[in-house]
């Protein structure tokens, strides 16, 4: 089929056409008080990106097609006649792919049934016997089975299949809400007990107490933590944005990674919806900032080389734009422990959430328990401003223990001790 | 609740033509087909396929409907020709070629939107929507983020280019002359008739959804049904009669067909937003407010247009009655947060008041404050309905939809301000 869509294409008049064809098979379950659901979607569809020699490219999707809708679709976004006079970047796109190897498959999804669902529900209940006062709102879980096959008429013809499991759980405890989630490639590695720990020690950190705050103070980031203020600038790693990073050197202890060959790592591919392969990549190593991602219309509009391997379709768009795969902040050996010994005493922040933006300036609310001599004592709650350039700058130490978080792409970050000046009151400044 | 089916099959169409001031043009259209079934028996179980026609759907149509009206549903596509869509826009393209802007985009798009809902009960009804848009992001030279005008019609790609000109002139205006403001209290806000109604739509139209009310999630609850739960300058009603907007629709996405119906009557409230199986649950009057993005989706209670209706003041009375406050006057996006009982707004274009006059230019500002504080705090209610301009939208639990809004000039005391994000 994708074969006669490339013919097709040419024969309508374009110089190269490149075939996206996603099949999607998603199940999923919910509970919640009385109301118990299942949902199974079932997606076939193909997008199809066709270049004239000059000029921005068209696009098409449909659902199902067959060899009529195709033709259909051709002479649609043929008759259209827009092709501009510039040059455009079909020429970048890859002619070829190697062949990789990435556990990014569970073969188990097969088996994976209402039955399992209901054995994940009780098991659930059990363990929350152990935590008095946390009660369950609402389970949701996702099975997904994905194909994609990738080519053009440059040569490439590449594809991959890919599981992932998704837990859902909303926790309440003492009028405090919480959802907290786990995605992974294969079923066995979620666990119950993690994600209700997790949610018991966030919710517990959720006091109204604003501490009062009297000098500079030593901040620790939980992988949580870290990941959720990554996320807030990450942008700045991503190159559809403006701004030069390379005049800034962040501290030697920090080097950022993406990475989408890694093994059970829910961010990873063999390659992008463009069919563009990559590997591990310092965005920021050692402290010198290396690169940015890229798709290839961006590399292209950027005058770089090429693409990074970072091109991703949405469910909602027919053209890929940059989106990372497994975006992380490098461990180093220290252990959380050295890092509450190295620090003394301070804060160790477990939950973030973003108050306001001013003027480049973040504000965000933060949760966390006072430590001293590596004891963890009360919860506290303050408020935190900073900007992109002296957050990475105030990072003094790297943990070794990496946690990701799957949300639109696959984050990770270990503990990190991090600097901040008092400002006034609950407000520190990093 | 008793045992329930509903059969959902769709043909959708979607243009998308951008062009930018670099002169580049990029086109895409999608065109997909599908089926849910849903089924209730002590627990819903639905599916999902994607087909290549709607012929395609017979093989999965429930047997218990096979004889519905199927075979005379027929779609038809949306023509669309970017050439065109150029030269008849050509008026507000030389206007933005005219301005001294960092960047300009123009996107204009086409939704369609055919569905044949097949229900226990009906045989088969039919929805129709097709929506046209355009939307003009403008960055500034000073800006950091684009700022969005847009405009939306249901029925073709006719929009009006002096008016949104005017518009753009106004905002560039607003935001090149803006004077920094440090808003410590709460303070007034006048919100602009037609758009503004967005806020009520988020606040309290919400807050009568169904599923959130049996969730606890609401501010509100079942409890308050013929309780003043609000100001008594709040009359809040679903489904206007007379708007063409939703016109072509028959029912909600379970195939139940709704009225038009009073959700709060001064202040009082009277009815909720929902569907079937939350009607049920709650033991309330009304359903016909079930609605899905596309056949992939669950649905979920929704709103499809509300509207604040009129009051007894003429417009300027609500801002010479001000001593100081914003005046809203363009509209972004906002949020609300069941769990914290707040909700923020982002104001595109606002200007101070001072002793009932509007003086200063402010940007962008963020509007904030407690749902419930804030409803209560309706304090003027002028008698200037306008609908919006078109382009609302509503998002809930991942799922984005076309709504309605509308009200007149609205007075709310007591809200918190803040700058906004371009400055």
């Amino acid at each position: 089929m994708i074969e006669k869509i490339l013919l097709q294409g040419k024969a309508a008049g374009f110089s190269t056409v490149e075939v996206f064809h996603e099949k999607k098979e998603k199940q999923e379950y919910e509970k919640l008080l009385d109301y118990n659901a299942s949902h199974f979607v079932k997606n076939d569809n193909i997008s199809v990106r066709a270049f004239w020699e000059f000029g921005e490219p068209v696009g098409f999707n449909l659902s199902k097609p067959d060899i009529k809708s195709i033709k259909t679709g051709f002479s649609s976004v043929c008759s259209l006649n827009i092709p501009g006079r510039n040059k455009n970047y079909a020429y970048l796109l890859p002619s070829h792919a190697q062949k990789v190897k990435i556990n990014i498959f569970d073969d188990s999804i097969k088996s994976f049934d209402i039955k399992k669902f209901d054995e994940l529900v009780e098991k659930i209940k059990e363990i929350l016997v152990s935590f008095p006062g946390l009660s369950l709102k609402r389970i949701k879980f996702i099975k997904v089975l994905k194909k994609c096959y990738i080519s053009n008429t440059k040569g490439l013809n590449v594809k991959y299949k890919k599981t992932n499991f998704n837990l859902t759980i909303n926790f309440e405890y003492k009028n405090n809400s919480i959802e907290i989630s786990e995605n992974e490639i294969y079923f066995n590695r979620i666990n119950p007990f993690r994600m209700i720990s997790r949610a018991f020690n966030l919710l517990n950190s959720l006091t109204d107490n604003n501490m009062h705050i009297k000098k500079d103070c030593a901040l620790i980031f939980s992988p949580e933590a870290s990941v959720f203020v990554l996320r807030e600038f990450s942008d700045n790693f991503c190159l559809s944005f403006e701004g030069s990073l390379k005049k800034i050197s962040f501290p030697s202890v920090l080097s950022i990674i993406e990475n989408p060959n890694l093994d059970y790592q829910t961010g990873s591919v063999p390659f992008d919806d463009e069919g563009v392969q990559s590997g591990e990549r310092y965005l920021v190593n050692k402290g010198v900032f290396l690169d940015r991602i890229s798709d290839i219309k961006r590399a292209f509009y950027n005058k770089r080389a090429c693409s990074t391997g970072n091109g991703f379709r949405s469910d909602k768009s027919i053209f890929p734009f940059p989106r990372f795969s497994n975006f992380f902040i490098k461990p180093s050996v220290l252990s959380l422990n050295k890092l509450m010994m190295d620090a003394g005493k301070g804060i160790l922040v477990s939950l973030i959430k973003l108050k306001n933006i001013e003027n480049d300036e973040w504000i965000f609310s933060a949760y966390g328990y006072r430590f001293e001599n590596g004891d963890i004592n009360e919860p506290v709650h303050f408020y935190f401003k900073t900007s992109f350039f002296s957050y990475f700058l105030n990072i003094l130490k790297v943990s070794k223990e990496i946690k990701f978080f799957n949300i639109n792409y696959n984050i990770g970050s270990p503990y990190l001790l991090v600097n901040a000046k008092h400002l006034y009151e609950s407000v520190l400044q990093i | 609740m008793k045992k329930f089916s509903v059969d959902l099959i769709e043909d959708n169409f979607f243009h998308d033509f951008t062009y930018d001031s670099y002169n580049r043009k990029e086109y895409i259209f999608k065109k997909k087909t599908g089926i849910l079934k849903r089924k209730y028996n002590e627990s819903w179980l639905s599916s999902s396929f994607e087909l290549n026609s709607i012929n395609d759907a017979k093989v999965y149509i429930s047997k218990d409907f096979k004889s519905s009206s199927f075979k005379n549903f027929k779609t038809n596509n949306i023509e669309f020709s970017p050439g065109k869509v150029l030269r008849d826009n050509e008026f507000i393209l030389n206007f933005l070629r005219s301005l001294d802007l960092k960047e300009w985009k123009i996107v204009f798009r086409v939704k369609a939107l055919n569905r044949l809902i097949i229900n226990n009960k009906n045989k088969g009804l039919r929805n129709g929507f097709t929506h046209y848009s355009i939307i003009i992001k403008l960055k500034l030279n000073n800006c950091r983020n684009y700022i969005e005008i847009g405009e939306g019609s249901t029925g073709s790609f006719k929009f009006n280019q002096t008016g949104l000109s005017l518009r753009i002139k106004d905002v560039i205006n607003n935001h090149k002359n803006k004077k920094k403001n440090d808003f410590k209290d709460r303070i007034p806000v006048i919100l602009n008739s037609g758009d503004g109604g967005i806020i009520f739509h988020e606040i309290l139209g919400h807050s009568l959804e169904a599923d959130y009310i049996y969730q606890k999630l609401s501010p509100i609850s079942i409890y308050d049904v013929g309780h003043q739960i609000i100001s008594k300058n709040v009359n809040l009603v679903a489904d206007y009669e007379g708007d063409m907007f939703f016109s072509n629709r028959m029912c909600d996405d379970e195939g139940v067909s709704s009225k038009s119906s009073m959700l709060v009557e001064n202040g009082i409230l009277r009815n909720f937003i929902s569907d079937i199986y939350y009607k049920n649950l709650l033991n309330i009057k009304n359903s016909g407010y079930s609605r899905v993005e596309d056949f992939s989706k669950v649905p979920m209670p929704r709103m499809f247009a509300i509207y604040l209706k009129p009051g007894p003041y003429n417009a300027q009375e609500l801002i010479e009655s001000t001593k100081y406050g914003i005046y809203a006057k363009e509209f972004g996006e906002g949020k609300t947060y069941f769990n914290k009982n707040s909700f923020f707004f982002n104001i595109k274009e606002a200007y101070l008041i001072e002793n009932g006059k509007l003086t200063s230019p402010l940007g962008d500002v963020i509007v904030k404050g407690n749902i419930m504080e804030t409803l209560n705090s309706v304090d003027m209610v002028a008698d200037d309905f306008r609908h919006d301009k078109g382009i609302s939208y509503c998002f809930k639990n991942g799922q984005t939809l076309n709504v309605r809004v509308g009200q007149p000039t609205v007075k709310i005391n007591n809200l918190f301000v803040k700058s906004g994000l371009n400055d």
